[in-house]
């Protein structure tokens, strides 16, 4: 099955119809093509109609993302590099197991004696 | 085109009203300042906000901690509480859900060690272990081990560790008896995809519902639960349409009602005090940020919906094997840069400006799921419709004097809502 609309170059920009082409993946085959001031955009699958409602909801949602991405992008890569950057630390080390080696030792065995027990069924 | 815009708010230019968020709630208005916090004004009173209050007037001290005055702006108390509740404050997930069994694979003991060890390399001072069987009596001993060994670790780092075990179907008397003993909590699994059938549902003590599309009579279900002795029940929608969402809204908000008539202490819905009570960053289900799942074979995932789009076939949200991965080097994930990009709020069209902001994020792992892309189409999220539908019956539900009180047996910080 197909659907076409034509749209707007002004309201629907190359980019954000190929953004949002990527959300149908798998489901649909995109095809664009111009006769001037319009994109001719082309949807192939089953439920084609849907499919192409589906294309151009997206690229307007993609379009108004950009826009935000652009204003509060700056601040929001700032901090989310900062949470990347120091929001990993590992657990810290039991000093009891760093002061005493045996405490370790102990350790795995009650977790070795818990398997043993599992792996009976109980 | 947008919830957001059935009501827009007024703009104000006086000075003493500053930045913040509202939503139409009922008959009232909620206003929702920079770090979260929320009030409910009447609509005059919103109306005397937007007009400018005088210095004597009493809306003054309710507004003034949301941080929405101008003239009354402290800006330590910001800050602090910003850092507070921000994500950099984040140490790891609080929920490891681990799923012994599932869809006929059972896992062993020794990856549910790996995977308890995952969970105990994060460092938190607290953590949630969730154990999820559909099939108990095949599951039954690696949980034990899960649940014994787990304790072992808590006790052994002086960690917080509570643990639930969420059992679909029977859970069977040996387990049972085993949960009970050791203060597990047990929270049987259902479906509500019709009316409700007594016969398929024992006695519990808690109870996770999901929510189909059939869904019908909540009043009935919420009748049903608590005549079993359901002291706690959490609904999820099971909803990936817009139409369905729109469904579950009506279920959950009728069910709301049905509960707090029954319960007059206030919405027992550890659900509600999760997405209210926790620090903003804890949110239920949020990719990593909030939760990881472990599938049977050890494989970790960024949550229950990362794991499900695998099992279809779709490995983004994987994280790797429980038994190689190490908590410190998952910044350097590709995926962990992608659920950072996709659950920014501020560059989400709609969350930006949203009332709830603060209480809410779509999981990037449910919006791939549901619209093909880690940041989903807010304007018509499944989601967003029922995390905003959920919400609007909280609050409009809640009074100051009696129902958000009852939450703080939850923990839920309720001086950061004013109802």
């Amino acid at each position: 099955m197909k659907a076409s609309a034509k749209v707007p170059k002004v309201l629907y920009a190359r980019a954000d119809l190929a953004a949002a082409a990527l959300v149908l993946s798998g489901r649909g085959a995109v095809s664009l093509s111009s006769d001037g001031a319009r994109w001719i955009v082309e949807v192939e699958g089953a439920r084609a109609a849907a499919l192409l409602d589906e294309l151009l909801d997206e690229a307007l949602s993609h379009a108004w993302r950009q826009s935000r991405v652009k204003a509060a992008g700056p601040a929001a890569r700032a901090l989310s590099s900062r949470l990347l950057a120091e929001g990993f630390p590992a657990a810290p080390e039991d000093p009891l197991e760093m002061l005493e080696p045996t405490v370790a030792a102990d350790r795995r065995e009650d977790a070795e004696r818990l398997l043993e027990r599992a792996r009976r069924g109980d | 085109m947008t919830r957001l815009a059935d009501w827009t708010a007024p703009v104000s230019a006086h000075r003493s009203v500053g930045p913040h968020r509202a939503r139409r709630v009922g008959a009232t208005v909620l206003v929702a300042g920079p770090s979260g916090r929320v009030a409910r004004l009447s609509v005059d009173d919103y109306d005397r906000f937007l007009r400018g209050l005088p210095p004597a007037d009493a809306l003054r001290a309710r507004l003034a901690p949301l941080g929405v005055l101008a003239d009354a702006f402290d800006a330590d108390a910001l800050a602090r509480e910003l850092v507070e509740t921000g994500l950099l404050n984040w140490r790891g997930p609080a929920t490891h859900l681990l799923f012994v069994s599932r869809r006929g694979a059972t896992m062993t003991p020794e990856t549910a060690k790996d995977c308890v060890d995952l969970a105990f390399a994060t460092p938190r001072p607290a953590l949630t272990l969730e154990l999820a069987t559909d099939d108990a009596a095949a599951a039954g001993a690696t949980l034990r081990f899960a649940a014994r060994y787990a304790e072992k670790k808590a006790e052994w780092s002086r960690r917080g560790l509570t643990l639930v075990a969420r059992v679909r179907g029977d859970a069977g008397g040996a387990l049972a008896g085993f949960l009970s003993e050791r203060g597990v909590a047990l929270r049987v699994e259902l479906d509500a995809d019709g009316a409700p059938s007594p016969s398929a549902l024992r006695p519990c003590a808690r109870a996770l519902v999901r929510v189909g599309p059939g869904a019908r009579d909540p009043e009935a279900w919420v009748d049903l639960l608590a005549a079993r002795g359901v002291g706690s029940v959490l609904f999820a929608p099971t909803a990936r349409t817009a139409a369905h969402a729109r469904r579950f809204v009506a279920f959950y908000a009728a069910a709301l009602g049905r509960l707090l008539e029954r319960w007059e202490d206030g919405p027992n819905d550890e659900w509600a005090a999760a997405l209210l009570g926790g620090r903003a960053a804890e949110r239920p289900g949020v990719d990593l940020l909030e939760t990881l799942a472990y599938a049977p074979d050890g494989g970790v995932y960024s949550s229950e919906d990362g794991l499900a789009l695998a099992e279809a076939g779709d490995a983004t949200y994987a994280l790797g094997p429980a038994a190689r991965l190490r908590f410190e080097e998952l910044a350097k994930a590709p995926l962990v840069r992608l659920i950072a990009a996709g659950s920014w709020r501020d560059v989400q069209p709609l969350c930006g400006d949203c009332a709830y902001r603060l209480l809410c994020t779509v999981p990037p792992s449910v919006h791939q799921i549901e619209q093909g892309s880690p940041w989903g189409r807010l304007p018509d999220s499944p989601r967003c419709i029922v995390h905003m539908g959920v919400l609007d019956a909280l609050f409009s539900s809640w009074d100051a004097e009696k129902r958000l009180p009852a939450l703080e047996k939850w923990g839920v910080d309720t001086a950061r809502y004013s109802c």
